[in-house]
This record gives C-alpha cells, structure tokens and sequence, in this order.
C-alpha cells in the first residue's frame, strides 16, 4: 500500500473478484449506527436488511481502509474491480467540530 | 524534501484542477495541513497546530533566494489560471472551524443597522460551502447568497468573485465583515473597514487561538482589496461572513421566445414584475437561461421568492430535488454523452433545444428549498466543461445580449457551436476593489460549453464582439478570460492602482510581496 493524507491508494491484488468490502481497521471504529443502500442516483434509503453474510461472501474482496482516516471517508474509489489490478482510492474527510461562540479569558 | 510540523507533504507528480483545464502539473512540495496526526496525544490545539504549520511553511519559503511563491487551494474549481501552482501548494482543508462572534463584540454601529437576526460567523479558510451551509443549517443560519452550487472552499470563492444573482444582496464577497489574513511568519492582520462591525476583541481572539500576533486594521482599502485577493494577498485563514436566519426560496421557471421584448425590458429594468402578474413581488433572485440556437423557447426566466422557514427543519442537498438552474453546468451535463464528436449544426441545436426544454419546464418548483437546495452540489462531471462569463454594466446589458448572441449567430455560420447555454444573472455593487460587480447594477454572461477544440474561437468573437459594440467588460476571475491591463484599467478604472496600493500595504516586504504572487497578477497588471 502506498498512502498519502486524505488520499490513500489501495492495491487489492486480486482476480475475478465481484464485490469489494471497504472496512475499519480493528479498533477505530466506535460502531455501527445504521446501514444504508445507496444508488447511482444519490440517493440513499434505510437498509431493509440483516444478512451478515453479504460481507463474507467467499467471492469478495476485504479492503482495511486506512487508519489514518480516523474512520472518516470522503470519498472511495474502486478502480478495476474484479480484476487482478484493483486498487481503492480513499480519500479522508477532515474533522467534523461544533460551533462555539468566541470567548476571551476575562471578558464576557 | 522540506519537512514541516503537523503537516505532511507529498511530491505531487501529476496534479491537475477539478475541470482539468490546469492538469500535468508537478507540484513538489504540496503540503497538506494536520494530516497523518494523532490528535488525540497532540499537544497543541487544532489551530495552534494548523498556524504552526503555516508560519514553518512561510519561514521556508521567505527564506529561500529568491522567496518561493506558495499557493493555498481551494477546491481548484475554477476553469481560469487563478490556481496555477508553482512549487508549493499549501492545501487547509482541515482548516474547517466554525464558530460564532461573541455578540458583546459588536458595534452598536453595526448592530443598528445590520439584517435583522443577523449572525456573523468565523469561517476558517478551508472550509467547504456545502458543510458551511450544513452546519449553519442545524443552527437555525444560512448565507445570504451563494455561488450556482457548493462545492467550493470560502477563501477560494471570494478570491475570485463568486456570486449568485440574489439581486438585492451582491455577490459573497459582499457579506464578509472581517478577513483574517497571514501575511508573513508569525505576522497576521485582522482586516475591517473603517466602519466596523467587530471590536478589536476578535483581533484578540485570533492571536489566542493561534499564537501568531494579530494586529487589527480598520482601512478601507484593505479591507476592500482583500475582500476579491484573487488569491494573492496572504494566507486567508479565516472570514467573518455575515449570516441570517433560515429562509425558503419559492421557484419558478417562465419560459419565452429568444429575444423576448418583455424579457430584454426587464433586464433594462431590473422589474420582472410584468413577467409574472399574477405575482408582482420583486423576487430575491432572478436570472435568464438562453438557448442562442432557438426559434421557439429561447430563454428560461428563472425566479426565487424568499419566504419564512419557521417550523421547517433544515434539510441539506439532495441530487433528487427539482431545480431552477442559474448557471449553465446542469445543461452541460444532459449534453455528455449525446454530443459525443462532430454534428452537424442543425442536431446539435436540436439536442440543445430539446435537452433545456426538458430540464426547465414552465411553472412553479413543487416546493420551496433552502439556498443550499437551491444552488446544491454541480452535476457536471470534472474535465468535460469550459466556460467564460462576461460581466457588464447591466444598463448596457441588453446591449451586450444582442452583441453575444450575434457573435454566437456568426460562429454558428462557420460551423462552431457553443455546447451549452448562456447563463445571465445580476448582482449589485460592491466596495471590493476588484469584485467583478463594480455598477449600481451588474449583468453577467455566463456562456458555458462542453469543451472541445473549437470552444476557445467561440469565447474569443463573444469578447471581441463587446470591444466591437463599445462595451467595457470584465470577465469572473474563476472561468476563462482574456484579461490583461488594459482591460482592467478600462473597466476598473482607479481601483486598479488602489488595489495595487492595498497589496503593498497589506504584505509590506518585497519577500511578502513575491511569496504571495500568482501568475494571474503578471498576466493582468496587478504585480
């Protein structure tokens, strides 16, 4: 894996693949919220589904995204899935921060 | 390789802007802030990280013989040379804080006559448009105007002029309050003009958070120069951006013939009412879309009303809802992938024709949006757009209508097509020095396309149909132009040297002054 900040290039090495599972690393993630599915179309609708087995299916491809994101994606590019060329482009989102009000030690 | 704290940085070896009209470039030293760091064991905060990090890359560059110039990116989205990068780029996309200024700060000056339930908001320089209008959405806020869509980064977008057509408002650039620059290692300035809205405790503040010396400057043309920097005027760390409670936009599309008189008598007026009697308000936005190939429906009025949003929770983008376009990328977009090499004239203004009137069917949206709604993220995929848009006084606009349209007509006798439409939308004065929209009432023509080899001849005989008519222009900082000095001494007139002045003012060394050019500045006479 060759990597930069906020865009990580991931080689899958893989053949014949016809899915590819984007995941976490081990112990970054505080967990799951919700599953959608989304569509070519943008849009993104509840995931009316529990079937673990979608994610281990013997004929997909497993991806760590990297750790560096802090589990925060902007985007993800799959280049040449299902051929021994794939690579993931990922690139990380930065940091989400709630809005204060300005304040100075002393004054109002 | 230079090494940099809280920062990482990459030999690009290929980077290109978003619509690929800058591309190939190698950019050795592109420094990308606070990334790659654990935050969690840092032991400065996040702006102290972020300034840091800024003033060890401007040590480094102000030190090398000569001083190295170095460019901070946006989000690259402008199809100009605005952001053609040397060897140092300085990406602040993590610079996306947020926060709001203390209330007890502000003049009653300001407070007297600022719109009513105003906001002003620190908007640190990196920060996306789309997440800006996200998170004032979930507090009840929003901008008062916005570009065509959102993709773009604050500072990026004021440097070049963007704008909307919110016709009593101005352009963006004409709602920031305070512009926080860095201007050298360890040197920052809090620009306002002379009546300002903020006391120096905001000064105050900036050098608390970040530890760089802040000093706080009230001069109006400064603030004025630096408010459109076309990206050379330091680093923009942050702006103070003046926001207002959520509203709702009511659309409405009114479709009429190319050449219309009773369109061309509103742009002459700025009154649509007449287009629309069975609802004579003045409307918050309004803009022309035109089809220069038509002989049925040629131009597509497009209409905002502003209305209350209480009780309506924010609701940010969504690709699903229905549109009033004001820019020309949704028609550019229909068009991949129908106009796919040489056509003859007559299909391609077929596709044309039929491709707007589908997008823009007459009558009202089915529900108002909020700005960001309304002006959401573009549809045109990266590298197949080009555009150039012309801004005129709009007393002369009708004027430089029939010039363009003309120059169009001819480019079609010879075979060349614009792939695209004519966007025209209208912006108000500004005291930025070099804000495209320098009228009492400002009309600008967008004429974008699909790119192909011919565009460029297309774009030329619509800029030397202006000059033919008479017609002083300028062109947005942000799309292809032509401009050189003596096209802006014509339409700027004396606030080129004022913003000349200003820059020297503002960055004061000749290091400074070289660190923080751009190639845009030799092109058109600002060095």
């Amino acid at each position: 894996m060759r990597y930069a900040p906020f865009l990580f290039v991931l080689s899958l090495g893989c053949a014949s693949q016809h899915s590819v599972v984007c995941r976490n690393p081990p112990g970054t993630s505080p967990g799951v919220v919700g599953t959608y599915v989304c569509k070519s179309n943008g849009q993104c609708t509840a995931d009316t589904t529990t079937d673990e087995s979608r994610f281990n299916q013997s004929n997909s491809t497993k991806v760590t995204l990297p750790a560096e994101c802090k589990t925060r994606i902007a985007r993800i590019l799959i280049q040449n899935a299902g051929s021994d060329d794939a690579t993931v482009i990922v690139e990380c989102a930065a940091p989400d921060q709630p809005i204060e009000t300005a304040s100075l030690p002393g004054k109002p | 390789m230079p090494v940099f704290p809280y920062t990482h940085v990459v030999d690009k070896t290929n980077w290109n802007n978003f619509h690929s009209t800058i591309t190939g470039r190698h950019v050795p030293i592109y420094a990308i802030l606070d990334a790659v760091v654990d935050t969690t064991t840092a032991t400065l905060t996040r702006d102290q990280r972020h300034a840091t990090a800024i003033n060890a890359i401007l040590e480094w560059a102000f030190a090398q013989n000569p001083p190295e110039p170095v460019r901070a990116v946006g989000a690259a989205w402008s199809l100009s040379n605005i952001i053609e990068p040397g060897n140092v780029i300085i990406d602040p996309g993590a610079m996306n804080g947020i926060t709001k200024v203390n209330p007890d700060w502000l003049t009653e000056a300001y407070t007297a006559t600022c719109p009513d339930g105003a906001v002003p908001m620190i908007v640190q320089g990196g920060t996306n448009i789309q997440y800006l209008s996200q998170k004032l959405g979930e507090i009840g806020l929003c901008l008062q105007t916005s570009g065509a869509s959102d993709g773009h980064r604050i500072a990026g977008l004021i440097a070049t002029g963007t704008h909307g057509s919110a016709i009593d408002v101005g352009a963006v650039h004409d709602t920031v309050l305070a512009i926080h620059l860095i201007v050298a290692p360890n040197k920052a300035l809090l620009l306002q003009p002379e009546a300002n809205s903020i006391d120096d405790s905001l000064a105050e503040w900036f050098q608390m958070r970040t530890g760089i010396p802040t000093e706080s400057r009230k001069d109006n043309d400064q603030f004025f120069a630096a408010q459109v920097a076309v990206g050379s005027m330091g680093f923009v760390h942050s702006v103070v951006i003046e926001a207002v409670p959520l509203f709702l936009l009511q659309g409405r599309m009114i479709q009429r013939p190319l050449g219309d008189a009773q369109v061309f008598e509103a742009v002459r007026t700025m009154d649509s009412t007449p287009l629309h009697p069975d609802r004579p308000e003045r409307p918050y936005h309004f803009s022309l879309l035109i089809n220069p190939y038509s002989d049925d429906v040629g131009t597509y009025v497009g209409l905002w009303w502003k209305q209350s949003a209480a009780g309506v929770p924010y609701r940010g983008p969504s690709w699903a809802d229905a549109m009033i376009p004001s820019d020309t990328a949704r028609i550019i977009a229909g068009l991949v992938g129908l106009i796919d090499g040489p056509l003859a004239g007559p299909i391609v203004e077929h596709i044309i024709g039929t491709n707007l009137k589908n997008q823009n069917p007459d009558g009202y949206l089915p529900a108002p949006l909020f700005l960001s709604q309304a002006f959401a993220p573009t549809s045109l995929p990266p590298g197949v757009g080009t555009s150039t848009e012309i801004v005129v006084d709009q007393g002369l606009g009708v004027e430089a209508i029939q010039a363009v349209l003309g120059a169009l007509e001819s480019e079609r006798d010879q075979g060349r097509h614009l792939l695209g439409a004519m966007g025209i939308r209208f912006v108000p004065r500004t005291n930025a020095l070099l804000g495209m929209n320098v009228h009492e009432m400002n009309m600008y023509i967008e004429l974008g396309s699909m790119k192909n080899d011919t565009i460029r001849q297309v774009h030329q005989r619509c800029w030397d149909s202006l000059d033919a008519a008479g017609i002083p222009y300028t062109c947005h900082w942000g799309q292809e132009h032509r401009l050189d000095a003596a096209h802006l001494d014509t339409y700027f007139g004396d606030r080129v040297p004022r913003w000349k002045a200003a820059r020297q003012a503002i960055l004061e060394s000749p290091e400074a002054m070289r660190v923080f050019a751009s190639p845009t500045l030799a092109q058109v006479g600002l060095l």
